[in-house]
């Protein structure tokens, strides 16, 4: 049984990986490619973890198992998060100074 | 059933390196290669997971440890690099005063 619910965690996490790739080769701008890589990578690399857990017996293991887990619930978004804002910044700065250069407002003084 | 299992999703892991890779090579932009190699980052930690499975021992948890955290280092650090070398528009700055100038004259 035990073996069972392992395998088919560690199917289903490693085919979240392969999702989040495949997303992350055919998206089109890195706001998507984020998106598709972060929430698919958290939950695929937890349930590969928890497979790990399942198959170990011992509890010291366990705890630090879920240290793992905990930790990569915390940085995987976090990462993809400053990704997107450093895109975004740099997306409304390219716009910003179209703007300013039509304007030109240093040309008329 | 588990060794068949493991197989396969090395197999798979694998298949999602290489994705991710062929992202960091052929990445238009920086931020595109900083996310592929984020995800080759927790593609080998996943390696990892079945390894241990495999072996059915926990020693190789902490080096996961140290692994996701040093991938999450790598990101923040590239991100932060990028960061500064854009310059942020400061509310003193002479650009930002005219802005506001215009503003109140087209009111």
């Amino acid at each position: 049984m035990r073996e069972i619910i392992a395998s088919l965690l560690l199917v289903l996490g490693s085919s979240l990986m392969l999702l989040a790739s495949i997303g992350l080769v055919r998206f089109r701008d890195p706001l998507s490619r984020a998106h598709a890589l972060t929430k698919a990578t958290t939950l695929g690399i937890s349930l590969l973890l928890v497979a790990l857990w399942v198959i170990l017996e011992d509890d010291i293991s366990g705890l630090k198992i879920l240290l793992v887990i905990i930790f990569c619930l915390l940085t995987t978004p976090l990462s993809g998060h400053m990704v997107a804002a450093l895109y975004y910044r740099q997306l409304h700065k390219k716009e910003r100074s179209t703007t300013e250069g039509d304007s030109t407002p240093h040309a008329e003084q | 059933m588990i060794d068949i299992c493991v197989t396969i999703s090395f197999v798979i892991l694998s298949l999602a390196t290489l994705l991710a890779l062929r992202r960091v090579f052929s990445g238009p932009s920086v931020l595109d290669r900083i996310i592929g190699f984020d995800a080759g980052a927790i593609c080998m930690i996943g390696m990892m997971v079945l390894l241990s499975v495999r072996w059915k021992t926990g020693i190789l948890i902490e080096i996961m440890m140290i692994f996701s955290l040093l991938g999450f280092v790598g990101t923040i650090a590239f991100v932060s690099y990028l960061n500064t070398a854009i310059p942020r528009q400061r509310k003193s700055s002479a650009a930002w005063k005219e802005k506001k100038q215009q503003k109140k004259d087209s009111k």
